[in-house]
C-alpha cells in the first residue's frame, strides 16, 4: 500500500486549526449575530437543514435568518484535511459537530452538523452545510 | 298599601347599590313580600317622601347621597343595612328636633302614605325640586307616584300629564303598584311642573283630583322582558353599521327611541348588558368595532359577558365613562383588539406618562396598534412568535441516478460493515483515505446513558481531548487520524461489532459534482457482541466524501461521530425488519452477522464496479433482491451463493430452499457459500 502523503501530517494540523476556529466563530454569530453569517459562505454554498436544500449563499442566509433565535452547546468536535484532487487543488476540510441546539420556544435537542470548508486566498468559506437533528435522523423518512 | 311604601324604600336602597353594577343577586325578588323584612330597619327612606306622611312637614332637602346614576356614595347599603348610620338621618342637616319626631313615627309612616298625601301642603307654597349633581353630567332622577290612577287607562292618564308639559314629557318605566301609577322623569322642569299640577288635573267622566307625588329618586331599575328585548333589538339594529361591522351603544341610557318607549336601558346595569351581548351574539356575530363611550360604567363587569359571545371584536370605545382603574381592561382580555379609545375615563389621569399607559394596555392587548386615535408603533414581540423550525424533512439526495449510487454503495458497505469480518472494506476506500471517530455523550438526555468507554481510547473528539500542551494534544490528534487505507480498514476492524438499522437511516448527499461525491448518513445501530443483557442503541453521523474511480466511488474521507440514541429512538430502533416502505433510503433486512469465522477468499460484495457478481445482484428487481436477502438469512449463504441457488431454481423461493437442504444434507455446499 502507498505510504500516506507525507504533508498530510500538517495538513491534519491545518484542518484542526481551522475547524477550531471556524466552529468558535460558526457558532458565536449563528446564535448571536446571525445576520452577519453572511460571509461564512462560498456564493455558491449549498446548505441541507433537516432535508430541506437550499442552494446560494443568499438563500442560505435568508432561511437561517428566519429560523427561532437558538443557544447551541457543542459536545463533539473533529476534522479531516479532504484530499485535494477532490477540489481541483484548493485546501479543503471536512467539519464535522455534534452538540445540543435550543431554539426559542422548542426544547433543547441534540444535532448534528457536518461543514465542508474550503479556503480560498487564506479565507475560509462553508461550501456545504449540513445540518439534521438526532431525533429527526430516526425513521423521518419521507 | 303598607306594600307599596315597603316596596319604595326597597327600591331606593337596591337601586342605590345596584349604581355599582355588581350584584345581581339582588334585584330578582324585587318587590316580593318575603323580601320586605330584609330592609324595614333601613334607615334611608326618602326623607322629602317622609316629610309628606307626615302631613304638611314637608320640606325640599338636598339629597346628598342618593339619586344620582353611578354615584358611589350609594354602595353603602349593606352598612346602612345593619344600622352603621343613624337611623332617620338620611341627610346630615336635618335639625335633630325632626329626627326624633320622625323616629318615633317612622312605622305608621306607611300607613299615612296610603291616606292619599294625607294632609299634603298646598302646591303654590311648594318649593322646587332639588337637582342634585354629585358628578358632573350625572342625573337626577324624579320619580312620580299617582295613587288611584290605574283606574284610568295608561294612554289617558300620560296624555293628560303630557298636555301640561308639552314636547319634553318622558314617562320612563311606567307601571302600577297596586292601584298607583309609578313612572319616572330625567327631566327637572318636567318634573316640577308634574308637582305643580298635583291636585288640579281631573280625570274625565269624574270629579277626582289627581294627586301627583314627585320625589327625587335614584334611578329606575330596568325591567327587561320579552317586550322590552324586541324593542331594545331594533334600536341597536339601527345603531348597528353593517358595512363596517360596528356597533354604535354611545349613551344608550338616554336613547331617544328607548324613551319614546318609556324605557331607560343603561349599560351599566348587567341585566342590561347581558341582554345586549345576546343580542350581538345571536344576530350579529361578525361584530368587529364596538363604541360604549359615555355609558357611564364605573366597571367592566357588565361588559365582560360580551367577550365571549361577540369574539371577533377588534375595536372597543370606552371613552366617557367612569373607569377608574386599568385593571378593569383584564376582564376584556379574551378581545385580540388592535384599537382601543380609553379617553375620559378617571384612569387615563391616573397612569402618568405615555409609555406607562401604552405598556398598561399592551400589557392586556399586545396587539393594540392604535390607542385613543393615536398610532402606536408595532408591538416587539410580534416579530419573534413567527419564527418557527422548519418541519424535518426525509433524506436528500439531489437526484435520482445520485440515490441510486449512494444507496447501493451504503447497502454494500453496511451489509459487510455488520458482519464480523470487516476487512473487505479496504476495497472502498482510496488509497489515501482518512478517518477517524468522535465520541460523546447525549447532552439530550438527562437520565445516566451507556458508557462510551469502548470507543473513547479512540475517539479524536476535540472538545475531550486534553494533551500536556497544544503540541503534545497535536500529536494526539494525529495519532487518532487514521490514513491510509491499510490503516483505516484495520482501525474499523478494532471497533465492537455491529447491526445497523437500515430503518432509521436518513441521507443527505451535500455535495456532488464530477470530481467529488459527499454525503452523511445519520441512524442508529445496536452492539452485537455486548454482553449486556439489553444491548445500548447508539446514534452515529458519518461522512463520507469520495471520489469517481473506475466505474464507482473511492472513499476519502470518513468521519464518524457516534453517540447515544436518545430514550425515544431507543423505544422505535429495530421496530421494523420486514419489508420497508420506500421511507429508507437503504433497503430494510439488516444482516444477520455471519457465524463463520473463515476468512473470505470469495469476491467480496463490494462497491466498486468490478465485481460483477454484485452488480448482478443490484441489476435484480426489488422483489428478487429481497429473496436473495431473505434465501441469504434462511441458509446463512452469503448473497452471491443464495443468488445462484435461487437462480438455478427459477426464482422458485421453496424449490430453491428445498434444493439447499438437499446438498447442504449430502454435504456439496461449499464452504465458500458460507463466507462474507
Amino acid at each position: 500500500m502507498a505510504p500516506p502523503e507525507p504533508e498530510l501530517k500538517d495538513k491534519a494540523e491545518q484542518a484542526d486549526q481551522a475547524a477550531k476556529a471556524f466552529s468558535d466563530l460558526y457558532y458565536e454569530y449563528f446564535d448571536k449575530k446571525r445576520h452577519a453569517i453572511k460571509n461564512l459562505y462560498h456564493d455558491s454554498a449549498n446548505l441541507i437543514w433537516n432535508g430541506r436544500a437550499v442552494s446560494g449563499k443568499d438563500a442560505i442566509v435568508k432561511f437561517l435568518e428566519e429560523l427561532p433565535t437558538s443557544y447551541t452547546n457543542l459536545s463533539s468536535l473533529d476534522s479531516q484535511p479532504v484530499t485535494e484532487s477532490a477540489f481541483e487543488g484548493q485546501t479543503t476540510v471536512v467539519v464535522s459537530t455534534f452538540g445540543l441546539v435550543k431554539y426559542q420556544d422548542n426544547k433543547t435537542q441534540s444535532f448534528y452538523q457536518t461543514f465542508i470548508l474550503s479556503s480560498q486566498a487564506n479565507v475560509w468559506k462553508i461550501v456545504s452545510d449540513n445540518y439534521r437533528f438526532l431525533e429527526a435522523s430516526s425513521g423521518a423518512g419521507t | 298599601m303598607q306594600r307599596s311604601a315597603n316596596e319604595f324604600a326597597i327600591t331606593t336602597g337596591r337601586d342605590g347599590s345596584r349604581s355599582f353594577g355588581d350584584h345581581d343577586d339582588r334585584w330578582a325578588p324585587r318587590g316580593r313580600g318575603n323580601n320586605r323584612r330584609k330592609f324595614n330597619n333601613k334607615s334611608w327612606s326618602r326623607g322629602s317622601y317622609r316629610g309628606r306622611g307626615q302631613g304638611g312637614g314637608y320640606k325640599n332637602q338636598a339629597g346628598g347621597p342618593v339619586d344620582t346614576e353611578g354615584d358611589v356614595m350609594m354602595g353603602g347599603d349593606a352598612e346602612h343595612a345593619h344600622g352603621s348610620q343613624p337611623r332617620f338621618n338620611p341627610y346630615g342637616g336635618r335639625p335633630k328636633s325632626r329626627r326624633g319626631k320622625r323616629g318615633d313615627q317612622y312605622h305608621r309612616y306607611p300607613r299615612d302614605n296610603s291616606q292619599r298625601g294625607g294632609a299634603g301642603g298646598k302646591p303654590s307654597t311648594r318649593p322646587l325640586l332639588p337637582s342634585s349633581h354629585s358628578h358632573p353630567g350625572s342625573k337626577t332622577w324624579y320619580k312620580v307616584s299617582i295613587p288611584h290612577a290605574k283606574e284610568t287607562d295608561k294612554a289617558t292618564l300620560l296624555t293628560l300629564l303630557g298636555n301640561h308639559a308639552p314636547g319634553n314629557f318622558r314617562p320612563i318605566q311606567f307601571g302600577y303598584k297596586g292601584e298607583m301609577a309609578v313612572f319616572y322623569l330625567d327631566d327637572r322642569d318636567v318634573a316640577n311642573l308634574m308637582r305643580g299640577v298635583s291636585r288640579r288635573i281631573t280625570l274625565p267622566g269624574s270629579n277626582f283630583k289627581l294627586i301627583i307625588n314627585v320625589n327625587m329618586s335614584s334611578p329606575p331599575f330596568p325591567v327587561m322582558n320579552e317586550e322590552n328585548l324586541d324593542k331594545l333589538k331594533v334600536v341597536m339594529s339601527a345603531r348597528y353599521d353593517p358595512s363596517i361591522k360596528t356597533l354604535d351603544l354611545t349613551s344608550l341610557y338616554e336613547d331617544r327611541a328607548l324613551q319614546q318607549e318609556g324605557l331607560y336601558l343603561p349599560l351599566n346595569r348587567p341585566v342590561i348588558a347581558t341582554c345586549v351581548a345576546k343580542i350581538i351574539q345571536q344576530n350579529i356575530p361578525e361584530l368587529v368595532g364596538l363604541n360604549l363611550s359615555s355609558n357611564r360604567m364605573l366597571s367592566l363587569s357588565s361588559v365582560q359577558e360580551m367577550v365571549q359571545r361577540a369574539p371577533n371584536v377588534v375595536s372597543l370605545d370606552l371613552s366617557k365613562n367612569q373607569l377608574r382603574a386599568v385593571e378593569e381592561l383584564d376582564k376584556l382580555k379574551g378581545w385580540q383588539l388592535t384599537e382601543l379609545v380609553l379617553d375620559k375615563n378617571p384612569l387615563c389621569d391616573r397612569i402618568h406618562g405615555q409609555t406607562e399607559y401604552v405598556s398598561a394596555v399592551r400589557k392586556r392587548f399586545p396587539k393594540v396598534v392604535k390607542l385613543d386615535g393615536k398610532e402606536l408603533p408595532p408591538p416587539i414581540t410580534f416579530d419573534v412568535s413567527t419564527a418557527v423550525v422548519p418541519v424535518s424533512q426525509g433524506s436528500y439526495f439531489v437526484n435520482a441516478e445520485v440515490q441510486e449510487l449512494v444507496v447501493r454503495f451504503l447497502k454494500e458497505y453496511y451489509t459487510i460493515y455488520d458482519c464480523d469480518n470487516r476487512q473487505p472494506l479496504i476495497d472502498a476506500y482510496h488509497d489515501n483515505a482518512i478517518f477517524s471517530l468522535s465520541v460523546a455523550s447525549n447532552p439530550a438526555i438527562e437520565n445516566k446513558q451507556p458508557s462510551l468507554a469502548d470507543y473513547l481510547s479512540i475517539s479524536r473528539n476535540d472538545l475531550r481531548i486534553r494533551g500536556r500542551d497544544e503540541r503534545d494534544k497535536g500529536r494526539i490528534k494525529d495519532r487518532l487520524l487514521k490514513k491510509g487505507k491499510l490503516q483505516v480498514v484495520s482501525e474499523l476492524s478494532t471497533l465492537p461489532r455491529t447491526t445497523h438499522d437500515a430503518n432509521s437511516f436518513v441521507v443527505d448527499v451535500n455535495l456532488v459534482s464530477s470530481t467529488v461525491l459527499s454525503f452523511v448518513v445519520n441512524g442508529l445501530f445496536k452492539e452485537s457482541d455486548n454482553k449486556a443483557d439489553k444491548p445500548p442503541i447508539r446514534a452515529f453521523s458519518r461522512c463520507f466524501t469520495a471520489v469517481p474511480a473506475a466505474g464507482g466511488v473511492l472513499v476519502t474521507n470518513d468521519c464518524l461521530t457516534i453517540t447515544n440514541a436518545s430514550p425515544q429512538q431507543q423505544r422505535a430502533a429495530f421496530k421494523s425488519t420486514g419489508p420497508t416502505p420506500s421511507s429508507s433510503p437503504v433497503s430494510s433486512n439488516p444482516p444477520v452477522p455471519g457465524t463463520s469465522a473463515v476468512p473470505s477468499p470469495v469476491p467480496v460484495p463490494s462497491p466498486l464496479p468490478e465485481s460483477s457478481p454484485q452488480q448482478q445482484l443490484d441489476s435484480l428487481p426489488p422483489q428478487r433482491q429481497q429473496m436473495v436477502l431473505a434465501f441469504c438469512q434462511e441458509s446463512n449463504m452469503n448473497p452471491i451463493y443464495s443468488f445462484r441457488c435461487l437462480e438455478d431454481n427459477a426464482w422458485d423461493y421453496v424449490k430453491a430452499g428445498q434444493m439447499f437442504l438437499n446438498l447442504q444434507a449430502e454435504g456439496k455446499v461449499p464452504p465458500e457459500a458460507f463466507a462474507k
